[in-house]
């Protein structure tokens, strides 16, 4: 161990209740930001989680087609050219080669599930109540990577899913007065009308699927809409939903398809969400910055205190960077071990205030966290390494002061 | 010129001028030497500069005008770390107040200069040390704190601490002016004991002119100038 280290250590110790004092400071600020920064960063994963869980990150539809002008088309009398335009927009536009587009949706990076569907507006009637639906027709066990469906089930079952059953949300299914086993019918706009019984009721927590969104099988929902064998959608889920536009971005300039984004569509939310971490991170630097000024007074008063024991070291022989090291060691130590008990303590209270549960609206769904912060390991080694480097530097001044002394001066005062 | 030709320190036209409102000069051209192994006792009223002398001496403090060497090596051409390193191998100092750090016990104060320039004490080092603490009577202290030690007791470890490095000049700057008539006279002899034995210079400022007397030579500072008695 080096000198510099030993006296540094020697000083803190002998520091006895002001080093204590001084390490608590460190300790509560870096308390504060592990706490704020975990708890906004949770309740902000668990925003995006709820919203996203349900729904696509990428969904990839079909280009519109574009509308033919009646007038191009001669010797037909308007009425029938319009009749059968219209009859045609209900259809929706559709995907060829599915299989073939599918594969090449799982080779862009962080895509972790890809679901081919058919999507598009219904009328659901039970018993002359009618209410209009999103429809999403899909693979059960390859939706179920997009929207985690058999997990939000409060009843029933989604991945044995029949051709003629259907898996409702939660609000609808109140709304309508259905439960599992009823029958209910849904209308296409182009006039094709199915039963289905439903087979599973589920609650995701984000109200636009619990309210309004009915899925069926693929097959099912080709003979709803009339696609044959296409499809109209493909569902992507990535690791990472925050990538969301950037993985978007990258398959429409591949392909021939149109993207949409759940970011593109929540514009608000993440102005929201960045404003609330830049928050955050105000609140985190100015609490390192106020206890950096406590710090750096303290050991001011410290080197004041000690300038007799720093002069004679420098008449002793000990130079000027010694002295320098010296005091930057005792403000390395403190940043050290007030990050470390700060970073523990930080992350307690972010474990125990998770601990505290919302009650549950919907009888069958388990209670929720009330403050869902997350132990997020770069958040916590960030504001550990902050409150480090921000002590060091706070000792910085003190430690020029000490490095500074003139000892002749110290000397003839004593 | 060999080793033993060579001055422990030697001052040239030294002249230390403070400039404060009123510039004042309290040096104004002394010309001095110390040969290995002499004592030499300064002498002076109080003000009249002995501690600004012994400081540029002993390279803690610049000189206006004129030059200092030490063990040959003039200071003025040395910059702030090789004055440090200097004052750390060449010079030992005792002051009126022993200055000794609470934190460390007995040995590891009179260990200090060694530390700053190794680190770590090595076998020898500690050797040595201790060796000098059992000279000076304090073999019995060596874990103890200076507040539990004696003023006589702080003062002699002082004076193994100027003399952990084996320095060739030692300034003690009024070393018993803290002291009672007892103790005082046990802390010069222990000076005057150990001078002899190992042949390091001495120069000690005091106003006990019975002490003065025991060295070989006694100096006066007198308006800025010194006067060999
Ligand atoms: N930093 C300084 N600025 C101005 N005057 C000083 C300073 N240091 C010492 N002096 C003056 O120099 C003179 C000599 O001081 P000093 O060497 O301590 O005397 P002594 O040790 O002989 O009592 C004194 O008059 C003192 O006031
Ligand atoms: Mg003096």
């Amino acid at each position: 161990m080096s000198f510099e280290l030993r006296l540094a250590l020697r000083h803190l110790i002998a520091g006895g209740g002001q080093t204590l004092l001084i390490v608590s400071g460190v300790a509560m600020a870096v308390t504060l930001v592990v706490f704020i920064s975990c708890l906004i960063g949770g309740l902000q994963r668990n925003l995006v989680d709820t919203l996203t869980g349900p729904i696509a990150h990428v969904s990839l539809e079909a280009p519109q087609r574009v509308p033919r002008v009646p007038d191009t088309i001669p010797g037909q009398p308007d009425a029938l050219v319009i009749a059968s335009r219209q009859q045609r927009l209900w259809q929706p536009s559709t995907i060829d080669q599915c299989r073939c587009t599918e594969a090449m949706l799982r080779t862009f990076d962080h895509v972790t599930a890809v679901a081919p569907a058919v999507s598009g507006q219904a009328l659901l009637t039970r018993a002359g109540t009618e209410k209009s639906v999103r429809v999403v027709a899909s693979p059960p066990r390859q939706q179920d990577g997009i929207s985690r469906l058999q997990d939000d089930l409060i009843e029933g079952n989604y991945l044995r899913l029949q051709n003629d059953e259907t898996v409702i949300g939660y609000e609808l299914a109140q709304e309508l007065g259905v439960t599992l086993q009823d029958r209910v019918r849904l209308t296409t706009g182009a006039g094709i009308s199915e039963t289905f019984r439903i087979a599973g009721i589920v609650y995701t927590g984000s109200s636009s699927v619990d309210a309004s969104t009915v899925f069926i099988t693929l097959r099912g929902g080709q003979t709803l809409f009339g696609t044959g064998t296409l499809v109209t959608t493909f569902s992507v889920k990535l690791d990472d939903p925050f990538r969301a536009d950037d993985v978007g971005d990258a398959m429409a300039a591949s392909l021939d398809l149109e993207v949409d984004t759940w970011m593109r569509q929540n514009p608000q939310l993440l102005t929201a969400l960045r404003a609330q971490t830049s928050s955050a991170t105000m609140i985190s630097v100015f609490s390192l910055i106020a206890s950096s000024f406590a710090i750096a007074s303290v050991l001011v008063v410290s080197v004041l205190k000690r300038s007799k024991e720093i002069g004679i070291l420098k008449a002793l022989g000990a130079r000027r960077r010694q002295v320098l090291r010296v005091f930057t060691l005792e403000g390395l130590m403190i940043g050290i071990s007030g990050s470390l008990l700060g970073g523990a303590l930080g992350s307690a209270f972010v474990v125990l205030i998770a601990q505290i549960e919302a009650p549950s609206a919907v009888p069958g769904v388990a209670p929720r966290a009330l403050f869902p912060g997350a132990l997020i390991p770069s958040i916590i080694a960030g504001s550990m390494i902050a409150a480090v480097i921000a002590t060091v530097i706070a000792s910085v001044l003190p430690a020029r002061q000490a490095a500074d002394l003139d000892p002749v001066e110290v000397i003839r005062g004593g | 010129m060999g080793e033993e030709q060579v001055s422990a320190v030697e001052a040239v036209e030294l002249e230390k001028v403070y400039y404060g409102a009123v510039p004042t000069t309290v040096l104004r051209g002394i010309n001095m030497r110390v040969e290995p192994g002499e004592f030499v006792s300064v002498l002076g009223q109080s003000g009249s500069g002995k501690s600004t002398l012994l400081n540029c001496l002993g390279a803690l403090d610049r000189p206006s005008a004129g030059h200092v060497r030490v063990a040959g090596q003039d200071l003025a051409r040395l910059d702030d770390d090789e004055l440090a390193d200097l004052r750390n191998s060449q010079v030992g100092f005792i002051f009126q107040a022993h200055y000794l750090q609470d934190e460390f016990t007995c040995l590891e104060n009179a260990l200090m200069p060694v530390s700053i320039r190794k680190g770590n004490p090595g076998d020898e080092d500690l050797a040595r040390v201790t060796r000098l603490l059992e000279r000076v009577g304090l073999g019995h202290r060596l874990r103890n704190r200076p507040p539990q030690l004696s003023g006589g007791e702080q003062q002699r470890t002082a004076i193994v601490r100027a003399l952990a490095n084996e320095p060739r000049l030692v300034l003690a700057d009024e070393p018993t002016g803290n002291l009672d008539s007892a103790s005082s006279e046990q802390v010069f002899s222990l000076m005057r004991e150990i001078n002899q034995e190992t042949g390091v210079a001495f120069i000690m400022v005091t106003h006990d002119d019975r002490l003065a007397s025991q060295g070989d030579r006694i100096l006066r500072i007198e308006d800025g100038l010194l006067f060999e008695e």
